[in-house]
């Protein structure tokens, strides 16, 4: 690498570990050993049995399938489409879009929740104002698990599209224009372009993004503890919050990491795909 | 072949429209309904007749007992995300000097950690994270949620650095070491300075990590006059009073400082982990 003629290879190693020190002494004491900690109160067999005799705890499996399927996929093609569309920047709404865009990325989580518990709220929140105006009937969006579902989704949706969007732009921007020139000139539909052209390109950073969005929003805890609060009744629970009612309101901490530990073999199998694509940083 | 442009252009434009309504009316709605004043809030009227400052004026003042210790929730939610910067700068600088610059026996298992470090959810690591604290005898401390930050955000600002540090030129790394100056001394006086907007980029990063943070704060915060700002506004959701217009208020001030930040270094923030990937 960089003039190893002036440093025996030995002092570079000795130099290297030094100035890496400070990360492996915080990775160790505040990564490392909670991480161990938690491996050793999730190793009691009888919490396992415990939360599968919990239907809340089931529901939560079953709505973090759900949770994450349909919310990352939905956001994954929206932002494909969103990018896309970014890149007619000559014609004014996608301009102005193209600043807009990023804002419910740019709020704290919080204040965007905020904003919608407002809007859902059944006796004067504007979506329910608005209905009725057509002489639709108050919907408690809150009150009713399909519903309390759907609006957290939408909530994810809403909060993330942006990020993943202009991941997707900076990847187009980077496909040479020659190649839709090309295309233009052998009277390439649209459709073929995006058939030929982008998505081939765009395939891999496509996988990468969506892998790295599993395992995020695997571990997205704001938007039902927030959004839902799990209710109604306990039931919108994802495996990320049920793991706090355990610890925090049940007072079980064994238990409420045991509960999310349970997805722990599937984080390994997203994290070993993104470093089989990507690699490690170090190598590059 | 005009016609059918016309209509792509208005088909484009709508679309767009459609995309900006649907991205900015929760914003817009939560501006509006802080100018509000309390007998307007529960109307149903779109945009906003009698504009007023009441709400925030209550706000600033404290005039309401759950915004009793607003300005010192604020200063804590300042206190930190500035502890966080500090902690994964210092913690990233050195680590990015090292993995951009150097080669060395067990830097590739470093990367290993970064990588893992980076990836795994923060949700997962909480609760082990807050026993462990009170371990540490650092519970209801603001220096356990710095540490959090620290640890978990170092990464990501490690490889920004990284990236930074290794496409420096090798000329004037060499023209100092042929003046006998040492690795550390190359390093201070010649790589930091030089690296300034890379450490605006990841001081940036790990201020809106922090500021957003909810949960690290919700388990190791429980002092009131210690909470930092998205627990205060968490309790507004589970209150019962429909102070919403003073609840929006404190949401709109909240969100002032991320997109500032997020509008300055956006093209910093895409970046880092997906660097590789978008070049391929």
């Amino acid at each position: 690498m960089v003039s190893m003629s002036s440093y025996s290879k030995r002092t570079a190693s000795v130099v290297g570990i030094a100035f890496s020190l400070p990360f492996i002494f915080v990775f160790t004491i505040f990564i490392l050993y909670p991480l161990l900690y938690g491996f050793y109160l999730a190793g009691n067999l009888s919490n396992y049995y415990e939360l599968a005799n919990d239907p809340l705890y089931i529901r939560a499996i079953f709505n973090t399938f759900l949770y994450v399927g349909v919310g990352v996929n939905l956001k994954m093609v929206f932002a494909f489409f969103f990018s896309g569309l970014l890149m007619y920047r000559k014609y004014p709404a996608v301009k102005v879009l193209s600043v807009a865009y990023l804002l419910p990325w740019a709020i704290p989580d919080i204040a965007g929740i905020l904003s919608f518990r407002w809007m859902l709220n059944s006796d004067w929140g504007v979506i329910n104002l608005f209905l009725s105006e057509f002489g639709l009937p108050k919907i408690m969006w809150l009150n009713n698990y399909y519903t309390s579902m759907a609006a957290a989704i939408f909530f994810h949706i809403w909060k993330w599209t942006p990020l993943w969007t202009m991941t997707f732009y900076a990847g187009r921007l980077v496909i040479p224009p020659e190649l839709y020139e090309a295309a233009k000139i052998d009277g390439a539909s649209t459709i073929n372009e995006l058939r030929h052209i982008t998505m081939p390109l765009m395939k891999r950073l496509y996988i990468l993004c969506t892998l790295l969005s599993t395992i995020w929003t695997l571990g997205d805890f704001n938007t039902i503890w927030l959004l839902t609060g799990g209710d109604p009744g306990g039931t919108t629970h994802l495996a990320s919050t049920i793991a706090y009612k355990y610890a925090l309101y049940v007072g079980n901490v064994a238990l409420g990491v045991s509960s999310y530990i349970v997805l722990m073999p599937i984080l390994l199998v997203l994290i070993f795909m993104i470093i089989k694509i990507m690699g490690v940083p170090g190598e590059r | 072949m005009n016609k059918s442009k016309i209509a792509f252009a208005i088909i484009i434009n709508l679309i767009a429209i459609i995309l900006i309504l649907y991205t900015i009316i929760p914003i817009y709605w939560m501006i509006i309904s802080s100018l509000k004043s309390w007998e307007d809030l529960f109307k149903r009227e779109y945009f906003i007749s009698r504009p007023t400052l009441d709400a925030y004026i209550n706000v600033v003042t404290q005039n309401y007992f759950r915004v009793h210790y607003f300005w010192t929730q604020l200063g804590n939610s300042v206190i930190v995300s500035v502890g966080s910067v500090l902690m994964v700068l210092s913690v990233s600088i050195f680590g990015g000097y090292a993995m951009g610059r150097m080669n060395f026996r067990g830097k590739k298992s470093i990367g290993f950690l970064t990588l893992l470090t980076y990836l795994l959810p923060s949700t997962f690591l909480a609760i082990p994270y807050y026993k462990t604290i009170s371990f540490y005898g650092l519970y209801n401390t603001h220096l356990a949620i710095i540490f959090a930050m620290g640890a978990l955000y170092s990464p990501y600002a490690i490889w920004i650095l990284s990236d930074f540090f290794r496409n420096v030129p090798r000329e004037i790394e060499e023209a100092a070491l042929v003046d006998g100056a040492g690795r550390f001394k190359i390093f201070y006086t010649i790589f930091l300075p030089l690296a300034g907007p890379s450490l605006a980029a990841v001081a940036t990063f790990a201020f809106l990590m922090a500021w957003n943070d909810y949960l690290y704060a919700l388990l190791l915060l429980s002092s009131e006059k210690l909470l930092t700002m998205p627990l205060v506004m968490g309790g507004f959701l589970v209150s019962d009073e429909p102070l919403w217009n003073m609840f929006m208020a404190v949401g709109v001030i909240y969100s002032i400082p991320p997109i500032i930040f997020y509008y300055s270094f956006k093209k910093y923030l895409v970046t880092g982990i997906f660097r590789g990937a978008v070049k391929a």
